[in-house]
């Protein structure tokens, strides 16, 4: 038993296990809690990722560069970001049932569109399977030798290191910038934002836009940097997750951080677990970091409070 | 003394109201002036036409000599008007500084900073005794100390004008105290402040001009030093005549409510009723009249157990009822008819039918065994829409597409029919126009003919004068005096629900000065 | 004067307004097929051609009614599952997983009683199934009710761990007869076949499959009635009968079951005015948690019941990916269907006819099942677009009518009250 522990604590491919599982997570929920402080119930990050994962390949297929697959990720995302605005902000649907569409709608789109570009449409067969350019690792010269600590935090693909500087970046966006201040205040209170002149509209529609593109990149982080390659339903719920863990972060990004951190840990945990000989089935330890997930939720989190303006569309008082 | 704001013949309406008529009024620089009238008076829309919350109709806003239009808040705020609303604009996560400073452009775009703010705030702290340490979140403040963030917020907007909305409403008396040397500190200084209240001692205490309004008109405006709370009275409530409802004299029965020094507080967690104490008797109407917000609806809550007591008791026909449910009180055959009729009172989106059975639909015999029986509830439903007018082409519209008026109906229908022991009835009028007000009306007089004990709530002095067989009037969560409703004497209930004539047989060691004129 | 002819105009826009329940989904489901059809000529395909196969997949022929029919069983049960739950304010996400937990449950029962009547064995399944879709929406029903929890996110993550448990149980040997092996207690949990070694289970007990309307054409009642008529033997020569069971049928007499419970009892009436005001529902002498609790309860019973539906009916028993979306797709069959257990009927023949079609469309149009996908997203979407703008207007028009303070004394507006239109 002592020797499993060790086994799969003391190694290091374990660490960098964690920070690659932790990526796409974070990436996408870092990116919600923006819009998610304006007052948007952001469980679309499912669909914006999924067409994140299939701009990645097209983007990279096509040309041959994986940065524009990543590119195209990124406006692939932005457009669901769009969409999402202009359902939930200009027509005031209700958000959740609207995100459970867009979810549908691009998991439909994304198997169309990859058939569409690598099979050509209509009458078109997928060979083999397609194999595009992907990431590559980046050493960070120096730090990347240092031992253990190394490989463990400083030898991974780009996205790695996006995901991880955006926690910092976000805080301070949220919390130190005017624009920043105008998010929060649309989040909790839009009437009395308004009534100081700022265009909520306008505000919502862009931290759509951020998640958008946020949640495309940790699409792309799926596709084109582990496996270069796609397959339907890459994402299989980390969008939900990412969503979860902007709840059990309580709306901050060093507790969004952890969140997703957690569930990072358990997913590879589990994958660990599995190459050894611990005799528990295969199919508990996927479900065990949404177990994790639910308990951390109930005991940790209590009652969770979303921001006051959460959910509900913003109208003018008419006049 | 310059005139700053000159407001002419502005006419404001709204479906089915005319809010301001033909209002004239005029602001001097550096002066403090209150606009002073009744529920319903127009001060509040008048304002908020200053402010470009909402557009007159007619008439001309005038600034500082030039004529301008305001479409928005933004454009008030640009030309120097600030407005502190009764409902604070603050956003309670973010701390103080910030939510003076939103909105506006940083010097170090696009970085905030708060440093230069929290400076300005200590600066105007120091300057206008608005003591508040920027860096506290709203939510950690109290209601008095959040207000003096609503001030500053318009002082840092560079404010020439400042309208303060029934401001006192959230203060304690010291509170109120310290509001007061702060407006004095600011007129110092150079600016102007419209005062909008209903309580006569603040007018006398603080003004220096005051305008009174009645049902959307001006009555008149007149100097602080030459007049008193008498005069005032008179102009805010004025109606010698009034239309008067028949009803037979009758001998009041057994006491069906009694309350003893009843105590609660209200949703921000003020005092809200305080020690109130009286008496309902079969076959009496009991008036409560007072201003919106001096814990009327808070009390009718409290009995209808929809808030929680805080000290004293209540009994429904001598049983005690202080901390039951809802649900229990309706068993003792109390009867509510809410305020807001579309948030606590129905089920919009349901039916005339589902709304009327609400509080019996567990019952026999409308169902058995948790099944309806559909007969018996839509006889019951057939029965209560024609018994109480109820003019709709049928009873299974939903509730939302009636008017006002029959929505109410179906209230009174669902709350009347049951022959209760105790109702309640808070605004029962609100929103109606004069024939169903009539027909509201005439269905509580029969209620109380009936043997009924009814407690009535209502900001429309009007309604308590004609229904009532006896008034108590309400102020700042207090009983003022309690009289005969028969030849009442207006201009005295006028005071007392301005605040300066309190009645009463009992002290208490905290009185507040009272004049008795 | 100026009354009658509100009255009269009223007349007209009300009678509008009841239809749009139905026109606007209708609407939206056209505008869906337009803007696909768009997608479907940059994929190289006729959408004409595409759409004439996807009709014909669905409703062309006695065998495709049959495969409408059988998609459309388990979805209305998912739908009336999200519906009953939404109508009370609960948003029940977690249907996929309840769906298949009653499935594994219908299943286990159909593999382990297999000496039980078919009377008893089918509504045994069936109440099986109920049960533990119930049990399955407990925890999250009592976290709402109790301690306020978000039941989005409960049921959700639930919903990932009981997918995962039925991936395990299918994996693991039944005890079965006549089969020589050592059964620990652990194989009382699963539901695999253990002559053979594919993750799936054995067929339920042939009584446990529902009778369909070809057991019913060859019955010896029919032929002795029939036998002789010509029509009869060409009936009999339909194969499709044999695939259209009892399903449907109680798919429909569920459907009618909730609307009577919905709006024709007291836990239904309870449940629809937490869902619309809790407040006054508390008024009424409602109680809420014991309300929020109740309606978790039954909303996983009905889902658990679609699993059992596709068992009982199409299927026969379990095996990995078994019915993949049905319980997902509960919610846009409930929100098209506007939250009424009849639309929801309705609303499963569409979706149910989509995923029928699907196949016949790829075949023919070479149009991928993907586009599907994309059709029924883009109907919610026009749908719930087209509703809330509907709503708007509504609620804007009835805050005109409603007079706030004194009312004006013009004499041109009238005592007598016309309802708003």
């Amino acid at each position: 038993m002592l020797n499993n522990v060790f086994g799969i604590f003391g190694s290091i491919e374990f660490y960098v296990a964690i920070i690659r599982m932790t990526t796409p997570l974070l990436l996408a929920a870092i990116g919600g809690l923006v819009a998610e402080k304006a007052g948007l119930v952001t469980f679309s990050m499912e669909g914006m990722m999924l067409m994140g994962t299939v701009g990645g390949v097209i983007g990279s297929g096509l040309t041959g560069n994986v940065w524009m697959g990543v590119l195209l990720a990124m406006v692939f995302g932005i457009l669901m970001g769009l969409a999402y605005a202009v359902m939930a902000v200009s027509v005031g649907a209700h958000q959740i049932v609207t995100c459970v569409a867009l979810n549908m709608g691009a998991a439909g789109l994304s198997a169309v569109l990859f058939a569409l570009v690598f099979a050509g449409g209509a009458g078109g067969v997928i060979e083999e399977v397609i194999q595009v350019e992907g990431l590559k690792l980046w050493k960070i010269p120096l730090l990347g030798d240092i031992p253990v600590i190394g490989p463990i935090f400083f030898n991974h693909y780009p996205l790695v290191y996006l995901a991880f500087l955006m926690v910092p970046v976000v805080w301070f966006l949220l919390y130190r910038t005017t624009w920043g201040l105008k998010v929060r205040a649309v989040g909790e209170h839009p009437h009395a934002a308004d009534t100081v002149g700022i265009n909520v509209i306008k505000v919502r529609y862009t931290t759509l836009m951020i998640a958008g593109a946020l949640a495309g990149l940790a699409g792309a982080f799926l596709s084109v940097a582990a496996l270069n390659n796609w397959e339907e339903n890459m994402t299989s719920g980390r969008g939900f997750i990412a969503y979860t863990a902007i709840v059990f972060g309580k709306w901050e990004p060093v507790g969004v951080f952890l969140g997703t951190l957690l569930f990072g840990v358990a997913d590879a945990l589990q994958l660990r677990m599995q190459t050894l000989n611990i005799n528990i089935p295969y199919q508990f330890m996927v479900a065990f970091p949404y177990a994790v997930t639910l308990v951390a939720l109930v005991l940790f989190v209590g009652k969770a409070s979303w921001p006051a303006a959460s959910g509900s569309p913003f109208k003018r008082e008419d006049k | 003394m310059t005139e700053l704001l000159r407001l002419e013949k502005i006419r404001k309406t709204f479906p089915g109201v005319v809010a301001n008529d033909n209002v004239d009024l005029v602001i001097k620089k550096g002066e403090i002036h209150a606009l002073l009238g009744e529920n319903g008076a127009g001060k509040s829309t008048l304002m908020n036409c200053v402010y470009g919350v909402y557009r007159p109709d007619s008439g001309k806003i005038i600034w500082k000599g030039e004529e301008v239009t305001i479409h928005q808040a933004k454009d008030a705020i640009a030309l120097g008007i600030g407005m502190v609303h009764q409902h604070f604009m603050l956003v309670p996560p973010l701390s103080v500084a910030e939510n003076v400073v939103l909105g506006l452009p940083s010097p170090r775009e696009p970085f905030l900073d708060l440093v230069r703010v929290e400076e300005a705030i200590r600066k105007s702290g120091e300057k206008y005794h608005l003591k508040v340490d920027p860096k506290a979140k709203i939510w950690q403040l109290p209601v008095g100390v959040q207000q003096r963030v609503e001030i500053l917020k318009a002082l840092y907007r560079e404010a020439e004008l400042l309208i303060l909305d029934e401001p006192t409403a959230v203060l304690t008396p010291g509170e109120v105290e310290d509001l007061f040397k702060i407006l004095k500190a600011l007129v110092h200084d150079g600016l102007s402040i419209i005062f909008i209240t209903h309580k006569l001692e603040e007018v006398m205490a603080a003004c220096d001009r005051v305008t009174v309004l009645r049902d959307g008109e001006v009555v008149d405006n007149v100097n602080i030093h030459d007049t008193d709370t008498n005069e005032l009275a008179k102009m805010m409530v004025g109606r010698e005549v009034f239309l008067k409802m028949e009803k037979p004299d009758l001998e009041p029965g057994e006491v069906v409510l009694s309350v003893e020094s009843l105590s609660a507080k209200d949703d921000r967690d003020l005092p809200a009723v305080k020690d109130v104490s009286f008496e309902i008797r079969r076959n009496e109407i009991l008036g409560i009249a007072g201003v919106d917000g001096n814990g009327q609806t808070e009390l009718a809550q409290v009995i209808t157990g929809l808030r929680p007591a805080t000290n004293g008791k209540f009994f429904v026909l001598g049983k005690e009822a202080t901390h039951c449910q809802p649900r229990d009180i309706i068993k003792m055959n109390v009867s509510y008819i809410p305020p807001d009729r579309q948030h606590t009172g129905l089920l919009m989106d349901f039916s005339i039918t589902e709304n009327l059975i609400g509080k019996k639909h567990a019952d026999e015999p409308y169902s058995r065994r948790g099944i309806f029986q559909k007969k018996q509830v839509n006889e019951f439903a057939d029965r209560s829409i024609s018994a109480f007018d109820v003019r709709t082409p049928g009873p299974e519209m939903a509730v939302k597409l009636l008017s006002g008026g029959n929505q109410q109906k179906v209230i009174l229908a669902r709350e009347v029919s049951g022959k209760p022991d105790l109702l309640i009835a808070a605004q029962p009028a609100r929103g109606l126009d004069i024939g169903a007000t009539e027909y509201v009306h005439k269905q509580m007089i029969e209620a109380r003919n009936n043997g009924a004990a009814i407690l009535l709530i209502s900001t429309e002095l009007e309604e308590v004068l004609s229904l009532s067989d006896r008034i108590a009037v309400m102020f700042e969560g207090e009983i003022m005096g309690i009289v005969p409703g028969k030849n009442a004497d207006v201009h005295q209930i006028g005071q007392m629900m301005a605040g300066v004539l309190r009645l009463n047989t009992e002290t208490k060691t905290d009185h507040k000065e009272v004049e008795k004129v | 004067m100026i009354n009658k002819t509100k009255a009269r105009a009223g007349a007209s826009t009300r009678l509008l307004e009841q239809s749009l329940p139905v026109v606007i989904p209708a609407m939206a489901i056209l505008l869906a097929f337009l803007v696909s059809g768009i997608l479907i000529v940059i994929w190289g395909s006729n959408p004409i051609e595409a759409y004439k196969a996807l009709f014909a997949g669905a409703f062309g022929s006695p065998n495709s009614w049959a495969a409408t029919l059988i998609r459309l069983s388990p979805l209305v049960f998912t739908g009336l599952a999200v519906t009953y739950g939404y109508r009370s304010g609960f948003f029940n996400i977690g249907a996929e997983g309840q769906l298949y937990m009653g499935a594994l449950a219908a299943t286990w029962i159909g593999i382990t009683f297999v000496n039980l009547p078919g009377i008893l064995l089918i509504p045994l399944m069936m109440l099986g199934a109920a049960l533990i879709g119930s049990a399955m929406a407990f925890l999250p029903g009592i976290l709402k009710a109790w301690k306020g929890f978000n039941e989005v996110l409960t049921t959700l993550l639930i919903n990932y761990i009981l997918l995962q448990y039925f991936e395990w149980a299918i994996r693991i040997d039944h005890p079965t007869a006549g089969v020589d092996q050592a059964w620990g207690w652990v194989n009382w949990l699963g539901v695999k076949d253990p002559t053979q070694p594919f993750p799936k289970s054995a067929f339920i007990a042939e009584q446990g499959f529902l009778p369909s309307i070809g057991t019913l054409i060859n019955s010896k009642l029919f032929v002795n009635l029939f036998g002789e008529a010509a029509w009869y033997q060409e009936m009999t020569s339909v194969s499709a009968f044999n695939r259209i069971t009892l399903a449907p049928m109680l798919a429909i007499l569920f459907a009618v079951l909730i609307y009577f419970v919905l709006f024709k009892t007291t836990t239904g009436y309870q449940a629809r005015a937490v869902g619309v005001n809790p407040d006054a529902a508390r008024y009424m002498g409602v109680d809420i948690k014991k309300t929020i609790l109740t309606t978790a309860l039954i909303s996983g019973a009905l889902a658990g019941m679609g699993g059992a539906i596709e068992i009982l009916g199409a299927q026969h028993r379990v095996i990995e990916s078994f019915l993949v979306d049905a319980g997902f797709t509960g919610i846009p069959v409930a929100l098209i269907g506007d939250l009424h257990p009849f639309g929801v009927l309705l609303s499963a023949l569409f979706f149910g006819a989509l995923r029928a079609g699907a196949n016949r469309m790829q075949i023919i149009a070479q149009v991928p099942i993907a586009v599907v996908q994309l059709i029924q997203s883009l109907a919610i979407l026009f749908s719930i677009a087209g509703t809330t703008i509907d709503l708007q207007s509504r609620i804007k028009k009835s805050r005109m009518g409603k007079s706030k303070g004194k009312p004006t004394q013009d004499p041109q507006i009238q005592v007598e009250e016309v309802p708003n239109a």
